[in-house]
């Protein structure tokens, strides 16, 4: 299978709000030879976002790029979309990929009106992530993989760090296209060295294979991460939870003491630390192997096969408590649900709101056949007052001159709020960037570093001239 | 030979044992139904023969043999700007024959491998080779075949760089990039006057056959066991899943 390797350079760092500076995908075949035009776009920063001062500094993103770049945002996304669908077949793959690159083209996908937002997803598309998989080949085979250490003694998994130590030629750094590069050659380093976990990997990188896997070995060997640390667990499949997540009996614990409590008890009992419980997401590349991985790792080993088989068969003898951890699992998912009423704004309803009627797909392949000036007639047809929102802002910020000036100022009103507000919020604002200006200026002038404190008055005046679009409330 | 039985390896013959690039891939594909096949003798399930593939093929084959006359690139190509001609040898004929092809015998594991090549091609400046295959068919995916993503176009892959691999073994130089020439059948005519007309591309493959002999060594290495493997994982092989959920159900 082709690997399509990607990237992406963004002005902040929540998923919801950022806006898309820079986008690099190279196709592979499966010998990671490139094949093709790789894709490398950069696009401006959208009229409704502040730049994050961290981000823009982080990638070496300069104001001239912000608002210099070819193409805007809308644009990069629609090239972006078209080149897929020419690659069509493929299994995506990236540094952090999941959990950040996706998840940002996904609402970048959603917000541009692009019905099939899971495009990446989709079979027989697949995904993978080096950032697991390099994890995981450091848990099976030390060897694979030389990391740098932490002051607190975790191996380092950043790009940067795992290229600087493994030798990979890593130019451009934090440019999504040096990136790309440099993951690929990180991905082929993981192929060669731990063929095993590249082909599992690829066995578990599509939700619904993930799941069959799961479900026919029953028992799984889970690389979890955390405290800055991969390790192995033993789990016994149990069942799906409503978020489709694969709950587990972690088998280094016997069942036999829990099977006479009652709903409160084992409630209880299973909010306890070490959880007994654990959790396997089908859907993000999480690492599965067979059993004979875990079994073979402390403190698994120590018990030996025969007991954590025996323990697993408890399991299976005894549906009605499976039943009732199901029941335990999905009550709580229900009550944290109940507990969250805060109002959403748009932007941040990917989940809440589910997949798109039949009707607002229809009009999101309408509204990209359609001229610009013919897009405003779709305000009032959608189901979802989400896409009318995101409709009347995408042509707030690429054609702003074709909306009425009722439409215009509800726009406009509503990003002032946002973007003044003082309030602890999600996004990127006004007073938070003042405040970071304040703090790098400090920094700067400490280190006597002119051409940063040059470059910050340039941010600085970039954002003063965005802060004249939109008054103060 | 009894009707439903094949060539086989016989473990205490000394004679090379023959595998054709088919038998490599189906070896790649499952290992318990190649052991079956090549040690056991059974017979591998038939398909229905694409006769119409097989009429492209020699289509194609033939306008081939007009430009390797002229010592011209075929038009495809010369449409593309490579100048390559196909190249012109005594034995042609017989390389592209079935179940005759090229051969080269891998001493190592007493292995006689063999291909038939749908056409070669030669730079005329480097005197270096160059392997084609021909593939037809109908899809509307045409346009990024030339990706080679889809999971059979491993199979193209593989059977092109045993024919690099078996050109190289017998002499000749050859180039790193070998060609597909695909035909995806137009069926976008309203009305259809009996005639089937193709759109075709060329698409060019950087082989790496460094996989082969290591392969080649798997295959002696399974011949030679006297134990049949386990079934393949049944996502991977259609027959050993087949097989298990009949034997399941028989054991109702």
């Amino acid at each position: 299978m082709n690997v399509l390797v990607g990237d992406l350079e963004t002005s902040d760092s929540n998923v919801n709000s950022l806006s898309v500076l820079e986008v690099s995908f190279c196709l592979y075949d499966d010998r990671f030879r490139e094949i093709g035009i790789p894709f490398h776009e950069s696009a401006r920063i959208r009229s409704t976002c502040v730049p994050s001062l961290g981000a823009c500094l982080t990638n070496g993103i300069k104001p001239d790029k912000l608002r210099g770049a070819n193409n805007s945002s809308f644009d990069l996304v629609c090239k972006l979309y078209n080149r897929l669908q020419e690659w069509k077949e493929f299994c995506t793959i990236g540094q952090n990929f999941i959990q950040f690159d996706h998840e940002v083209l996904v609402r970048l996908f959603q917000r541009s009106l692009l019905p099939d937002i899971w495009y990446l997803k989709k079979l027989p598309r697949r995904m993978m992530d080096t950032l697991f998989l390099a994890r995981a080949s450091k848990l099976i085979d030390d060897k694979s993989l030389k990391c740098e250490v932490s002051a607190k003694g975790s191996h380092l998994f950043k790009l940067t760090s795992l290229t600087k130590m493994n030798g990979i030629p890593h130019e451009n750094k934090h440019s999504s296209a040096g990136d790309v590069q440099a993951t690929a050659m990180l991905a082929k380093m993981i192929k060669e060295r731990v063929p095993k976990l590249w082909d599992s990997g690829l066995k578990i990188a599509h939700k619904s294979e993930a799941k069959k896997f799961i479900e026919k070995n029953k028992i799984v060997s889970h690389v979890a991460y955390f405290y800055g640390r991969a390790r192995w667990y033993a789990n016994k499949f149990l069942f799906y939870n409503n978020f489709d997540y694969a709950r587990c009996w972690d088998l280094k614990t016997s069942p036999e003491d829990y099977l006479k409590l009652g709903y409160q008890e084992l409630k209880k009992e299973l909010k306890k630390t070490p959880k007994v419980i654990r959790t396997v997401k089908p859907s993000k590349f999480d690492i599965c192997l067979d059993y004979s991985y875990a079994f073979n790792a402390e403190p698994y080993s120590k018990i030996g096969e025969t007991e954590l088989r025996r323990r697993s068969s408890i399991l299976d003898a005894n549906p009605k408590f499976v039943e009732l951890i199901k029941t335990i699992d999905n009550d709580e998912i229900e009550e944290k649900q109940s507990i969250d009423q805060s109002e959403l704004i748009p932007e941040f309803r990917l989940y809440k709101d589910g997949f798109a009627s039949k009707k607002d797909e229809d009009n999101m392949k309408l509204f990209h056949k359609m001229e610009w000036k013919d897009r405003i007639k779709l305000f009032d047809r959608w189901n979802n007052q989400k896409y009318s929102w995101f409709n009347k802002v995408l042509l707030f910020e690429e054609r702003p001159e074709l909306l009425p000036k009722s439409v215009y100022k509800e726009v406009q009103s509503e990003f002032s709020k946002r973007l003044h507000t003082i309030e602890d919020v999600q996004w990127q604002t006004f007073p938070k960037f003042a405040n970071e200006l304040v703090n790098y200026g400090e920094r700067f002038e400490k280190e006597k570093n002119e051409k940063g404190l040059k470059l910050l008055e340039e941010y600085d005046l970039f954002v003063k001239e965005m802060e004249k679009k939109y008054p103060k409330p | 030979m009894k009707k439903g039985r094949v060539r086989r390896f016989d473990p205490g013959s000394k004679d090379a044992f023959t595998v054709s690039r088919t038998r490599i891939q189906n070896f790649l594909d499952c290992k318990r139904c190649f052991y079956l096949q090549n040690r056991i003798g059974i017979k591998a399930l038939g398909s229905l023969p694409f006769r119409l593939n097989s009429a492209t093929d020699t289509l194609l084959k033939k306008t081939f043999d007009a430009a390797r006359k002229k010592q011209e690139p075929h038009r495809y190509f010369k449409r593309e700007n490579i100048n390559l001609v196909p190249f012109r040898h005594e034995k042609i004929n017989e390389w592209r024959e079935n179940f005759q092809g090229i051969k080269y015998h891998y001493k190592k594991a007493n292995l006689m491998v063999q291909g038939a090549v749908d056409d070669i091609l030669i730079d005329l400046k480097t005197k270096e080779l160059s392997p084609v295959e021909f593939k037809s068919t109908q899809t509307k995916d045409g346009g990024s075949v030339k990706y080679l993503g889809k999971p059979h176009h491993k199979f193209w892959k593989n059977q092109l760089e045993v024919y690099g691999y078996l050109l190289e073994k017998n002499g000749f130089k050859i180039s790193e990039v070998s060609y597909i020439v695909f035909c995806n059948a137009d069926i976008s005519e309203e009305e259809w006057n009996e005639k089937l007309n193709f759109d075709v591309q060329v698409i060019n493959y950087k082989m790496d056959y460094k996989w082969l002999e290591s392969t080649l060594d798997k295959i002696k290495e399974l011949l030679i066991q006297d134990k049949i493997p386990d079934y393949s994982d049944p996502d991977h092989c259609d027959l050993c899943r087949y097989l298990l959920k009949h034997n399941e159900i028989k054991n109702i």
